[in-house]
Order: structure tokens, then sequence, then C-alpha cells
């Protein structure tokens, strides 16, 4: 018996596809609720540093909570739906977000804020056009990482009927047949090499003023 | 013009940064802040265009209370260059000259008008317009610093240690540079420094801080160094004094004599007489053009005519227009303690002695 059977891959493209789809779908979605909520609670976090230790202890007890518990707690209240797999999946994104858009936004140099109000730039003006493009690249980072780790948290939804390609590993699992559990697990991996390498490219094509820096 | 009125500034509940201060700083003129680290001076900067809001008192700007003003209108019309550069590492020099006009909603070409006469104007090359800050030397990113200020034409510049970063060289000639800007454009500039050489040199008015947010003294650099008003300010003024009140005179201020003059081929009578009538041992020679060859002693000449090329040389002589520290400079090397004064055309014009630079420091 071959390690991987060939047909099976190609009797499925539309099965494959679908649930490559989903975990794009997922991914995507948890990472752009994840960065709404951290986005503004990190700039709450900056303009008054207080809450940032609480809100750091917040997202970092959420982020330890076992993925799994997680998303057998939340099924009384949402079910076996989508909601409850992205409402997890969001949750372990916000450690991450929060911490690098405070860490990007914080590492922008004094004098560069300094220098956009004594030119007479409007508070909001400032954090736009000034200190979000100078942050960029430490919050992209954030996101590549947060990126990476939901498309691995992805699979683990699959135990409640979600989960994209983390289904193709049940399926092999419950058939005792190897190939789904391969074709899933390779896509996952490529998946995640993929959007971490389109997000390094949009932040050098968002950047080039870091070029040719030593 | 700007006026400050009965001006404390507090931050908390300890002694206050900026205490009463009333000052007027003239229209047109480059006022130095300066003193010692924790003297208030660059509060009081700060404080006129709301960069930090003051506790008590009044900033008038051409007569208008700041308080009544918009900040961030305030700061528009306002340049403002800091010690490290700050500009945005994120956009390119073209975009960092034309912040403020882009703010006030000028038309891109105007900007663009306006950013080719300003790179000119703070001795930068156009190729630079398209690289980022990154890729520019710390004088260079100066040089940005102040054109980004002067975009939009404001009539007050402030400056806070604008050169205290940059190596000694390149700030001596960012001095020399803001002094030529300032002869044809006539800003109203306070600039804040701790260095007080600096303070001599650019300074149409000083005013000299203390702890607590004090002016020791307010005026101009020759009557500072000549009259300092307390032992504070004589300290600030270091050893120095009498040096830094030269380098503020020029030659042409100071008396000067003729000298024991003698051309080549007088007998050695002659030069005796000469140096006789001015009561030294040596004597000058000057060819028949009226160049200066240099000095001889009377004992070197033996009794022998006087020749044409004379073992006394002149390390350096003075001209006119130079300080009389450069003359100081020239006495201390020539050997025989006197500086010889040019003319522009190179003929000898006279003598400085020390004498004549006793006079001018009594």
């Amino acid at each position: 018996m071959s390690f991987i059977r060939w047909s099976w891959i190609a009797d499925n493209p539309d099965l494959i596809l679908e649930k490559l789809l989903q975990h794009v779908e997922l991914t995507g979605f948890a990472l752009l609720f994840g960065f709404m909520i951290a986005f503004p609670l990190a700039l709450a976090a900056i303009r008054w540093p207080r809450l940032y230790a609480p809100s750091l202890a917040t997202t970092g007890v959420l982020f330890t909570v076992p993925s799994l518990a997680l998303f057998i707690l939340l099924i009384p209240f949402t079910g076996l739906s989508m909601a409850t797999s992205l409402i997890g999946l969001t949750i372990y994104t916000l450690l991450i977000l929060f911490r690098n858009i405070v860490a990007g936004l914080r590492g922008v140099p004094q004098e560069v804020s300094e220098a956009a109000r004594a030119m007479g730039y409007s508070r909001s003006w400032q954090l736009f056009s000034v200190e979000i493009p100078v942050a960029l690249p430490v919050i992209v980072a954030g996101i590549r990482i947060a990126a990476i780790t939901t498309i691995g948290l992805v699979t683990v939804t699959a135990l409640i009927g979600q989960g994209g390609l983390g289904q193709l590993f049940i399926t092999g699992f419950t058939l005792h047949f190897a190939t789904p559990l391969i074709v899933g697990f390779v896509l996952s991996v490529l998946l995640a090499v993929v959007v971490d390498l389109v997000l390094a490219g949009a932040v050098w094509l968002m950047t080039p003023w870091r070029r040719g820096r030593s | 013009m700007i006026t400050f009125e009965s001006v404390s500034k507090r931050f908390g509940a300890g002694p206050p940064a900026v205490d009463d201060l009333s000052l007027e700083i003239a229209e047109g003129e480059l006022t130095v802040l300066v003193g010692p680290s924790g003297c208030g001076k660059t509060t009081s900067l700060r404080m006129i265009n709301r960069l930090e809001e003051l506790s008590e008192g009044r900033i008038l700007v051409d007569g208008r209370d700041i308080m009544a003003t918009d900040p961030i209108e305030l700061r528009r019309g306002i340049g403002y260059v800091m010690q490290s550069s700050g500009l945005f590492p994120h956009r390119t020099i073209r975009n960092n000259i034309g912040t403020v006009p882009l703010l006030l909603g000028w038309e891109r070409d105007r900007i663009n008008q306006r950013v080719n006469e300003l790179v000119e104007l703070v001795g930068l090359t156009p190729e630079m317009l398209d690289r980022y800050p990154h890729a520019l030397s710390g004088g260079q990113q100066q040089r940005v610093g102040v054109a980004r200020a002067l975009a939009a034409d404001p009539p007050i510049m402030l400056m806070d240690e604008p050169f205290a970063a940059v190596d000694p060289i390149v700030r001596t000639r960012l001095q020399d540079e803001l002094l030529r800007l300032q002869k044809r454009l006539h800003k109203s500039i306070v600039f804040v420094t701790h260095d007080i050489d600096e303070a001599i040199k650019i300074g149409d008015r000083i005013a000299v801080f203390r702890d607590g947010g004090r002016v020791a003294q307010y005026a101009s650099p020759t009557e500072l160094l000549a009259a300092p008003t307390s032992d504070f300010v004589v300290d600030f003024l270091g050893a120095e004094r009498e040096l830094r009140r030269l380098a503020l005179v020029s030659v042409s201020d100071a008396g000067f004599e003729m000298g024991p003059v003698v051309t080549p081929g007088d007998s050695a009578e002659t030069a005796r007489e000469a140096a006789e009538r001015h009561g030294s041992d040596w004597v000058l020679v000057v060819d028949a053009d009226g160049r200066l060859q240099g000095w001889t002693s009377l004992d070197a000449l033996d009794d022998e005519p006087v020749p044409a090329d004379v073992s006394g040389t002149f390390k350096y002589t003075v001209a006119a227009g130079d300080s009389l520290r450069a003359a100081l400079n020239a006495m201390l090397v020539s050997g025989i303690g006197v500086a010889p004064r040019l003319a522009e055309d190179g003929r000898y014009e006279g003598l400085l002695t020390q004498a004549a630079l006793n006079r001018q420091l009594s």
C-alpha cells in the first residue's frame, strides 16, 4: 500500500478546495475581528498608560486558556457554529496583536511625534499619518505571528464541526486513511507559509523608507 | 514681537521650572536663551508655541495672547527646529520639507516650487529630495530640519539646541549659515543653547537664564561681556570672558600705529633711529611696493644695511575685518608681540600692539 493515494485527491478537488477556503475565511475573519478589538484597546492603553497592565493581563490570561476547553465552554452559548469558532480564534489573536500594536506605537521615536506636534498636526492626524506608518513594521510583524498561530488553531475547531482543513484530519482519522490527513497537513503548512510571505511582501512594499538601511 | 508677561510654569508640586519671566523678544532679531541645564530655557521656548502650556502670566505674539489662538493654528505659523532633527523617517526629504505647506492645504505645484527654493537656501542638493532621512548625515538632517521649519515662511522660528548634536566642525558651518540666512530673511528667531560661545556668536540679544527659570541678564553680546551684572553671569561667561570680548570686536575698531618701518637698503643707522623712536630693538621691513617682508632685530643687522630678506617672518597678519582675538593670536606667535595689519590689496597698513587691545577692553 502506498503512503498516499493520489486518486483520492483527484476524486475530491471540490472538497479540498472548500475546506481550504473555509480555513482562509476563518483565519481572515479572526484576524480582522482581533485587530478591530486590539487596535482601539492599544490606542487606549497608549493614551491612558494605566490601562496597559490590565489589558495585557486580560489578553494574556485568555491566551493561556486551552483552546479545546475554550471552544467547549462556548458551545452552550453559540452552539456548533462558525460563531463559536470565530469567537475563540479571535480571542487568541488579541494578546499578540495588542502587544505588537502597543510596542510599535511606543517605538515611534519621541522626537518624531514631538516634531509632528510642533508642526501643527492634530492629534488624530498625527496618529494616522505619522505614528502608525512609522510603527507599521512592528504592527505587521504582530499580524504575521497572529496569522500563523491562527492558521494552526483553525484545525482544532474541526472538533466543533468547523475547522477548514482540520476536517480532513478527522476524515482521515475516522476512516483510518492517511491521504486526507496528509493533504490537510501539507495545505495548512503551505497556507501559513504563503500568508507569512504575502504579509512580509506587503510590509516591504509599504515601507520603502526602510530599504538600504544599515 | 514676542512678549512674556510674568510667565510661570510649574510641573507638578515642585519649584517652578519658569518663575515670573518677563521678556521682550524683538522682531527680526535672533534672541538666544542660554543657561545651564534645568534652567527653564527650553520650557520657555516651548511655551511660545504651546508645546507646554503656561501656568501663570501671558505670552503675546504680535500683541495677541497665544492662549486665545488655537494651538494647532499657532504652531503652523511658527517654525520649529529641534535638537535631533525629528524628521519623519517614512517620508522623503521633499515631503518632510513640505510638511507644513501640505497641512496648510497648499497645492502640489506650489509646495514643490517652495521645496526646490528651500533646498538651495539651506545648502542641500536637489538629488537629496527623493531620499529618506536615514540616508543623510546628521548635519544634512539638521539642514532639512531648518528647511522644514522655514517652509511656510513663518515670521517666527523657534530653535531648540538645533546644532548641539552635530560635530564641532559641522556646527560652526551651520551657525555661519544660519547667520547668513538670517541676514536675508530677518526672522524673529528664538534660539536655545547651553553653549555660551554659540550664544555670543549668533545672538543679537542674549537672555542668560539661571536655575529656577529666572533671567539673570538680558543684553547684547558685547554688553553682556563688558558689563555682566551679577556673579552668576560672570561665572557663566567663564574664565575667558575677555577673550570672548575680543572675538566680538573687529580690528578696524582698534587703533594702530605705523611702527618702526624701514626699507631694504636703508642703513643700519636709519634702522637704529626708527627703533629708538618706537622704543623697540627691532624694525619692520617693508619694500618699496608697500609689501611687508618681515622684521629684524638691530643686533642681527650687525651694522650692515637692511637686507631684502630678513629672518623674522610673520606667521599671521590681520585685516580690518578680522577680530581682535585673531590679532591677539597673531601677536602671540609673532615673536615680537605685535600683529601687522594689511590692507585688502596686501599692503602694509600698520601695527596692532597689546596696548591697543588693552584700550579696547578697558
